[in-house]
């Protein structure tokens, strides 16, 4: 009988300063990993659905991993998989039909949005047979960095022994937000009013941050470009990325960032990531089941999350690089480390800005303070044959927007086999974290104990 | 610039219809005397609902950051676009930051040419959906 779906506790997290050394460090290892192939938007063929991907990328992090799936006795399933705002556009769109090909093609659940525009435990389980000895079972909230904490508490806690984890995003045609819910009409309700209502959505927080930014520190916009350029690069060198898959000539030179389109100025096309579809998964246990299996473990030293809530409208640069410090504080503390100890870091990029500000909070990364990340992204090698990589997954600007390219990432190049990404420098310990300076889990992986 | 029209709920149905009578108020708990903007039902910092108020602001403040958007949602905006989007900082009794942020298309300012941490003051425009009248703000001095 399939255990029941829990709901992660929020105490899971570690959120305090003083809280010393995660009691989990390195007593659990990642060593598979999976990922799907990845699609601009969904065609509504069954077998490029969400649901598919998420049997592709969980098979692929088993066969990875190299252990029999029943041996697997954890799963850990983020089911929002939207790659918009949540609730705004809704999940699956007032009238429109679910494919009826989908029920034909898999093992539905009461919800027929299941597979399609959300992913349940129970989808996964009725479509993953092979899971057949499943004690431990949950659902994550809202990103793969909260449901890798779930996997790895829920091993460090005892539920389980070796746990998959699956994080998903689909994306449907037509564009998010622009003349959809409160923006249509000439009214206004609810939140929206404070905001939308002025016409500004989606990276504007982001842009006037940014803009602040320059400002308090004296820098210009142009200071990104390497960032971005490099990102792009990197992303072009990831397999299981979009662009490397689908536009591998898609290189995006200093003079295209220039020139790019406005969205909100300052911030263009470049500085932000582009919604696609894609599943990962990973493999979870512990350092002595590792021993069997075909990868090298990669140790889990510590996970944080860091939360500061915005005094009014929306975080403002001060709170948001408040959020950046404290992560790097608590990353610091929960796995024992300084941050003279990372090889690289795979802070969040869903706008470049917020690689900014996470990298700055880092505590001293590559000698980098609070209003000198512009600086050094302009004057220093950042690349991945660089002491000091930056971003070397290429993240969500590099490879589409998933929130995963950075954890798939560290633990590929700690285990050395990250191709043509790889560091020049040994990756011995890195930090991967997503999602906003401001309000962020990080993870800090480790060839060692 | 043309805007949606608020639709009042019971949360904020005070700040409004101060807007109406082109007064700017913002919510206040007596009992923390600390400002909060969006309004909620209760104070964020003592859980109160009883303690909260409508505090009459000056209507003086600064602008603290903006973007000029390019890609607004808002069909009724797009003629409009690019056009500026202010993040204004409201000033206290003192006449110190309060911490209170509102948003602003900063009518009178020229596109991207925008003062940061200028001193602006309040006004008011009506929205045509429905007559309500929303806070704007002008670069003064």
């Amino acid at each position: 009988m399939a255990p029941e779906v829990q709901e992660m506790p929020t105490s899971w997290f570690r959120t305090a300063e003083g809280d010393g050394v995660w009691e989990g460090k390195a007593k659990t290892v990642a060593v598979g990993v999976g990922v799907s192939p990845t699609d601009r938007r969904w065609d509504s063929d069954p077998q490029t659905s969400l649901g598919a991907y998420a049997l592709i990328a969980a098979r692929r992090a088993i066969e990875d991993a190299g252990v029999p799936p029943d041996q697997i006795d954890g799963l850990v399933v983020v089911q929002s998989t939207t790659t918009g705002r949540a609730g705004w556009p809704q999940p699956w769109p007032d009238g429109r039909d679910v494919p009826a090909e989908m029920a034909a093609a898999f093992k539905a659940t009461d919800d027929d949005r299941d597979g399609i525009a959300q992913l349940s435990a129970q989808w996964v389980m009725n479509n993953l047979p092979e899971l057949s000895n499943l004690k431990f079972v949950m659902h994550a909230p809202g990103d793969t960095a909260p449901a890798l904490v779930a996997g790895c508490e829920g091993i460090v806690r005892g539920l389980a022994s070796t746990v998959l984890v699956i994080r998903g995003w689909h994306n449907f045609s037509g564009r998010y937000y622009v003349g959809q819910g409160e923006a249509r009409g000439d009214t206004i309700s609810g939140g929206e009013k404070w905001t939308t209502g002025w016409g500004v959505v989606g990276v504007y927080p982001e842009a006037t941050r940014f803009q602040r930014y320059l400002h308090k520190y004296g820098k210009r916009k142009e200071m990104m470009a390497n960032f971005v350029v490099n990102s792009k690069k990197n992303g072009l060198n990831f397999p299981e990325g979009f662009f490397a898959q689908n536009r591998p000539d898609d290189v995006v030179t200093r003079e295209d960032y220039l020139t790019s389109r406005w969205l909100a100025k300052p911030a263009n096309l470049y500085d932000a990531d582009m919604p696609i579809m894609c599943v990962s998964s990973f493999l979870l246990t512990t350092p002595e089941r590792a021993k069997d299996m075909k990868q090298k473990p990669v140790y889990i030293l510590g996970h944080a999350q860091s939360t500061v809530r915005p005094r009014s409208l929306q975080h403002t640069l001060e709170e948001s690089e408040e959020g950046a410090a404290r992560m790097g504080r608590l990353y610091q503390e929960a796995a024992g480390i300084s941050v003279n100890d990372l090889s690289f870091e795979n802070m969040y990029d869903g706008y470049g800005m917020f690689h900014l500000l996470h990298l700055e909070g880092l505590g001293g990364f590559a000698g980098i303070g609070r209003g000198d990340g512009l600086e050094y992204f302009e004057n220093e090698d950042i690349s991945n044959d660089s002491k000091y990589p930056i971003s070397p997954s290429g993240g969500n600007i590099g490879s589409g927007r998933t929130r995963f390219w950075l954890h798939v990432d560290s633990i590929q190049q700690i285990q050395g086999r990250a191709g043509a990404r790889q560091m020049k420098f040994p990756a011995e310990v890195g930090i991967s974290a997503a999602t906003f300076p401001h309000s962020g889990v990080s993870l800090v992986w480790s060839a060692t104990p | 610039m043309p805007k949606q029209s608020p639709i009042p709920d019971e949360v904020d149905q005070g700040f409004w219809d101060a807007c109406n009578e082109d007064r700017l108020v913002i919510q206040n708990c007596t009992a923390c005397d600390r400002l909060q903007q969006p309004p909620m039902a209760t104070c964020y910092q003592c859980s109160s609902g009883a303690s909260l108020e409508w505090k009459q602001m000056s209507g003086r403040g600064f602008i603290y950051t903006y973007a000029v958007m390019y890609d607004t949602p808002v069909p009724l905006l797009f003629e409009d676009q690019p056009f500026n989007a202010a993040v204004v900082g409201l000033f206290d009794d003192n006449g110190d930051d309060s911490g209170i942020k509102l948003l602003s298309h900063l009518p009178g300012t020229p596109l991207d040419d925008v003062p940061m941490d200028a001193e602006v003051m309040v006004e008011f425009e009506v929205t045509k959906g429905t007559g309500q009248k929303v806070p704007e703000f002008r670069v003064v001095g």
